[in-house]
């Protein structure tokens, strides 16, 4: 039942949790060169997540320039009581679905790319990179499904820290994931599946 | 658990038996239950599948280029705002001691004239209440001065 590592075993560097508790005490009594090292140690993993949830770089770059105001800024807020990266996932989650929630429209613009059934049958020969392919099933998840997904495939993280992250249940979790897999397979079946056999 | 499982509760447990999270009887339930259902074998297929095509979305994500963050303008501006915020608490200092000294002056003021107008053998008593009525305003002003100070302390929170 252990978490299973983060997709990118290269980046993601496991660091003691105590490293980060070292790391926010410095903050927190006005080490600003503490601030800088947090920033570099999580700015990547937060970016991705940011990323997956909100879509678009740019806009992501700036919700990640406010997912660190705010937690230079609460810092003394958190109470330790979960890991900081459980934390910061909140912040960082949050902060995503916001914006994302700012932006509704062009979800649904989105949404009507991914569902346009002319498209879907020219997808297969179009031969989408894979990454495409995945980026693609993704958006097409709304965002409170799509970020439980991402916190478990790219973040490794456990139901129960799920739950902390996203302030639910564990049971709340699985229902969750249940249904971002049933959407999942069902924009899957006509869109990528082609793709897959034909062993991209 | 009965170790014979349908196929709605069988799908139910793929996502939490891929993620590790499901336990051990239910585990040997599902496998088994996967062994004898073609549907529920290829959904499992297909549910695999689909979570290594996240996974991949991730490590391209990792790839790509680095974003740009800056914890130096972060903590510029924090310093801009704590600037512009003590700033104000100056200004406002400066204002209420300005208030206080008008106050005093004009409670000064009114004494005296009060002195000069009332004859030495009248009861002193509205020389007193000119005297308290200063006291009083002065008392005022320091109590708002004070909470001014603490409400603006809070919102600084516990950094300096």
């Amino acid at each position: 039942m252990s978490p299973r590592p983060a997709g990118n075993a290269a980046e993601v560097i496991e660091r003691k949790p105590e490293d980060d508790q070292i790391l926010v005490d410095r903050i927190l009594g006005g080490d600003e060169e503490a601030f800088t090292l947090l920033v570099e140690r999580y700015s990547d993993r937060t970016f991705r997540l940011v990323r997956g949830i909100v879509g678009d770089w740019h806009r992501s770059e700036d919700v990640l320039q406010e997912v660190f105001v705010l937690v230079y800024r609460k810092l003394n807020t958190f109470d330790r009581r979960s890991a900081f990266t459980t934390w910061l996932y909140r912040v960082a989650v949050n902060a995503a679905l916001k914006a994302r929630g700012r932006h509704r429209n062009q979800r649904l613009q989105v949404l009507d790319e991914g569902f346009d059934q002319e498209q879907k049958a020219s997808v297969a020969s179009q031969r989408l990179e894979l990454s495409e392919l995945a980026e693609k099933l993704l958006r097409c998840l709304p965002a409170h499904l799509r970020a439980v997904i991402l916190l478990r495939e790219w973040e490794g993280l456990s139901y129960d820290e799920i739950g902390q992250v996203l302030s639910c249940s564990r049971g709340a979790v699985e229902q969750r994931l249940h249904r971002a897999m049933v959407e999942l397979r069902r924009i899957w079946k006509p869109l990528g599946k082609e793709e897959w056999l034909h062993g991209l | 658990m009965d170790s014979k499982m349908d196929c709605k509760t069988a799908e139910r447990c793929m996502t939490a038996r891929i993620d590790g999270e499901l336990d051990a009887e239910r585990v040997r339930a599902l496998d088994a239950h996967i062994v004898e259902c073609a549907a529920c074998a290829l959904r499992w297929q297909e549910d695999q599948q689909i979570r290594s095509l996240v996974r991949a979305a991730g490590e391209a994500y990792a790839r790509d280029q680095r974003p740009v963050v800056g914890s130096g303008r972060i903590l510029l501006d924090e310093r801009r705002r704590r600037t512009e915020e003590l700033a104000a608490v100056g200004l406002l200092r400066r204002l209420a001691a300005a208030a206080a000294v008008v106050l005093m002056g004009t409670g000064i003021l009114v004494a005296t004239s009060i002195d000069r107008a009332v004859p030495d053998s009248s009861p002193t008593s509205l020389r007193a209440v000119a005297v308290e009525s200063t006291a009083s305003s002065m008392d005022g002003l320091i109590h708002a001065d004070n909470t001014i100070l603490l409400a603006l302390s809070g919102s600084w929170g516990t950094r300096t």
